[in-house]
């Protein structure tokens, strides 16, 4: 069924487009029979960006508004049929294979290993800050957020909004760090990492409660 | 140095105390760098009919002069530097494609009246249009960037120049590699050979209609590679274009569609180009539908977060939005009723709310397609905004004069509203990977908005009366211009001709194209000519698209139809590059080596080729002003 609505969407769209642009403005052809074919060629003929938008005629005529309006049909037929059949776990699973155990693990990961790189901050110099962010953080963030839609599929919109503002905060308390770090200071490096903790914390404590809910 | 002490640990610097951020110094440096780029790009708008962003030359120039000058150590305060001056900048595309127009139009024996417009008040249009641009995309900032997470291929490149400082050696060689690679091609292949596009299709024998030429430009691979997967739908609206509607056209359409499909650049200026920004409206109305849930949950999740946790300190207070949209609405209320004599408060309160609904339909549009391409459908709105304001000001009975100057005013407002929002969405998602707090970088962003309009306007009026002969002082500007209408043209040539001013804004010296293209549109508008049936076919396929479900793409395949197909070919190249090297060598690659390479190719290209304006700008404000 999916792809019986995918089809027609498309089928739709594009009739209704070759139905938009099949028959040419007065305007556009007298400016076109004004020029020579060497001249069509050349790139000085084109006109101040704006200009050529303005069609000084009533065109309505120029669109076959039956043709048009069956392909619109089309499309709504298309878009209906995409909407009833789609399983919107299997649409968030096609662009990532994560489920939600997955999200909940990139978590806990995230949230041990800023654990872990806070217990040694101390002994490490600014640059090894910033390369155990990259080396040990970025993967995890980086599949968090392509998983991401699968909140909205299981727990709705406002546990997803709720979910990434702490996330996306946290994320980018960690870039704070990083950029902190990479000035030198460490001080504030350590606060951010810390923050970030807590955000990412209390973004699995909202994906655990959704899950108990 | 910033820090309050240093020490050393393990041979390398560290520093104690308060990490600098939203100092005096990055402000003051930002407004200095950020008036300097503001009148040169301002400059080259009005001469050379384009704009440059300036994110990433203030990133650079301010790499140097906090870093190196000011010996300051910070990542972030650079970030709000190039925030500031990139807010300062946001004026001159904003103001220069719109309110030259007025000086333009003034020629007309019959319009001389349009450039006695109110100067403190146009002024107060463009600085209010800009905070309430700024106050609008509030809410949009945790859609777009935390919850879509839009690539902003600009942002990523701003992020990426900040950086380097940290990142290391090798990324920064990838970077500047890449900006040398990227500089010196454009320096060969454009400036000294003179290559702007390479037709492929010719030499493959393939029929003008396919418009088979890329864009000859590194920039357009690098931002290409930054979109990399969620680029592919804008390619997809070029390909449908150019390689199925026009070859359907050649083989079914009317003999004379058959002829025009086969001049592609006249294809798409007069039929793809207006479906495009038709198209771009139905889809951005049918996201706005789409994304209201996401945008009230958004707002909904920023006033609990405000009651509850720390996250809600990094935001401006979502009541900022409520406030803004009053205000806002008020101040277009108020422009619009000053800007004309005659004009009614019923008038002038039907454009302001239409105005100020059009500012948060265009703002999205903006930041949606910077978000995902990197190109910004300003001027169409633009056209969009002022086609509004001048269909409700002659219906409701306006004079010429007074409808094209209240719509000019108001839509000057409209047009920094829109160019303030693309502009911060593009610095916050610089600011989101580094770190930035959003709320320090919108406070920074509105520091900077009211100095543009300005030093841009001052710019503008300087540059209308410098050179304009004494004799002529005291005559109407209409009694000094001379017409271009005489000649040999066909008629067809003849309504694209723009009337010649003989000194200022408009005359050999300082064509400004866009302008003028505005002008002209806005003559046809107040005749009554505006190709609203094809707006409304596309409008409603654009629609379609965007309550699909299929995220995002009604915006995308319109923006494929509204630019020109050399450049949407060669920015798919670097969404297949970005693909091919995201499937081989992974996502960690791409990420750590791909990235700066390609911000470093966009970098590159724009340097030089700011390089290459600069001193024209010089010389010509030298000249203009010894006129």
């Amino acid at each position: 069924m999916k792809t019986i609505g995918q089809v027609l969407l498309w089928v739709g769209f594009l009739s209704g487009s070759l139905a938009t642009v099949f028959y040419a403005p007065a305007e556009g052809v007298g400016y076109m029979k004004a020029m020579t074919p060497e001249k069509a060629l050349e790139k000085d003929f084109e006109l101040p960006d704006l200009q050529a938008v303005v069609i000084p005629e009533e065109g309505w005529h120029l669109i076959p508004w039956v043709w048009y309006g069956v392909s619109v049909a089309f499309c709504v037929i298309g878009i209906v049929v995409l909407k009833n059949a789609a399983n919107p776990e299997q649409q968030v699973e096609q662009s990532s294979n994560l489920s939600l155990a997955d999200l909940s693990v990139r978590l806990t990961q995230l949230t041990g290993n800023l654990e872990g790189l806070l217990e040694s901050l101390d002994d490490l110099p600014p640059s090894q800050i910033t390369a155990r962010i990259d080396e040990q953080l970025a993967d995890d963030f980086r599949e968090f957020a392509d998983g991401r839609n699968l909140i909205t599929t299981e727990y709705g919109l406002d546990v997803f909004a709720d979910v990434m503002t702490q996330f996306a905060s946290g994320e980018r308390s960690v870039n704070r760090a990083w950029s902190a770090a990479a000035d030198g200071y460490v001080d504030e490096a350590e606060a951010c990492l810390k923050r970030g903790r807590d955000l990412l914390q209390e973004a699995h404590r909202l994906l655990n409660d959704a899950a108990k809910d | 140095m910033s820090g309050d002490s240093v020490e050393m640990r393990q041979g390398e610097l560290i520093r104690r105390g308060a990490y600098p951020e939203m100092t005096w110094q990055a402000i003051i440096v930002g407004w200095i760098l950020g008036a300097l780029i503001a009148v040169s790009i301002s400059y080259a708008a009005l001469k050379l009919g384009f704009s440059i962003e300036g994110s990433e030359l203030a990133a650079i120039l301010g790499w140097g002069v906090l870093r190196g000058l000011m010996r300051r150590t910070s990542i972030l305060e650079n970030n709000i530097n190039q925030t500031v001056a990139s807010a300062v900048n946001g004026a001159s595309s904003g103001i220069m494609f719109s309110v030259p127009a007025l000086f333009i139009l003034s020629k007309k024996p019959e319009l001389s009246g349009v450039a006695d417009f109110n100067v403190p008040l146009m002024l107060f249009a463009c600085i209010a249009g800009a905070f309430i641009g700024l106050a609008f995309v509030i809410p949009l900032r945790k859609q777009m960037i935390d919850f879509q997470r839009l690539p902003y291929p600009g942002g990523i490149a701003v992020a990426t120049i900040l950086k380097s400082p940290g990142a290391g050696i090798t990324k920064a060689m990838y970077l500047f590699g890449g900006a040398i690679v990227s500089g010196l091609f454009f320096y060969v292949v454009k400036k000294k050979l003179g290559y702007e596009d390479v037709g492929v299709g010719a030499a493959l024998g393939l029929p003008p209609r396919y418009s088979l030429v890329f864009y000859c430009s590194l920039m357009t691979i690098g931002v290409g590679f930054l979109s990399g997967k969620g680029g592919f739908w804008f390619g997809a609206g070029g390909f449908i274009c150019y390689w199925l509607l026009s070859p359907v056209i050649s083989t079914f359409g009317s003999p004379d569609m058959q002829g025009m499909v086969e001049m592609p650049g006249v294809m798409r200026k007069f039929v793809y180009k207006p479906t495009g920004i038709g198209m771009l409206i139905g889809a951005a109305m049918g996201g706005i539908i789409m994304a209201f849930p996401l945008i009230r949950s958004a707002i909904s999740s920023m006033n609990r977060a405000s009651k509850s946790d720390s996250a809600s300190q990094d935001e401006m207070p979502i009541k900022l939005l409520a406030t803004a949209v009053v205000m806002g609405a008020a101040c277009l209320v108020f422009l619009a009723y000053k800007s004309a004599p005659g004009m009614s408060l019923s008038t002038a309160l039907l454009m302001a709310i239409l105005g100020t609904v059009w500012i948060w339909i265009a703002g999205v549009i903006v930041a949606e397609c910077v978000g995902r391409t990197n190109w910004s459908p300003l001027s169409g709105m633009t056209l969009i905004a002022v086609t509004i304001l001048i269909v409700i000001a002659v219906n409701m009975g306006l004079g010429k004069t007074e409808t094209i100057v209240s719509c000019m005013v108001v839509g000057a407002a409209i047009c920094l509203a829109i160019s303030q929002a693309s502009d911060m969405m593009l610095d916050l998602k610089s600011g989101y990977l580094v770190g930035a707090v959003p709320r320090r970088q919108q406070m920074a962003q509105f520091v900077g908005a009211w100095l543009g309009p300005c030093i841009v306007i001052g710019l503008m009026f300087l540059l209308e009366n410098a050179g304009r002969p004494p004799e002529a002082a005291d005559q109407p500007v209409a009694a000094v211009v001379e017409t271009s209408q005489e000649g040999t043209a066909s008629s067809a040539e003849q309504k694209f001709d723009i009337e010649k001013k003989e000194y200022g804004i408009g005359s050999d010296a300082l064509p400004a194209a866009q302008a003028s293209a505005l002008a002209s549109v806005i003559e046809g508008l107040v005749d009554g000519n505006v190709p609203s049936y094809r707006y409304t076919a596309a409008g409603g396929l654009g629609f379609l698209l965007a309550i699909s479900g299929l995220g995002g793409i009604g915006v995308m395949v319109a923006l494929g139809f509204y630019m020109p197909f050399n450049i949407v070919l060669t920015y798919t190249i670097g969404c297949v590059l970005r693909i091919v090297c995201n499937k081989t060598a992974g996502n960690r690659w791409a990420e750590e080596f791909g990235i700066p390479i390609a911000a470093g190719l966009i970098i590159g290209e724009a340097l030089v080729d700011v390089g290459f304006t600069l001193p024209k700008v010089i010389e010509g404000l030298y000249q203009t002003m010894m006129m």
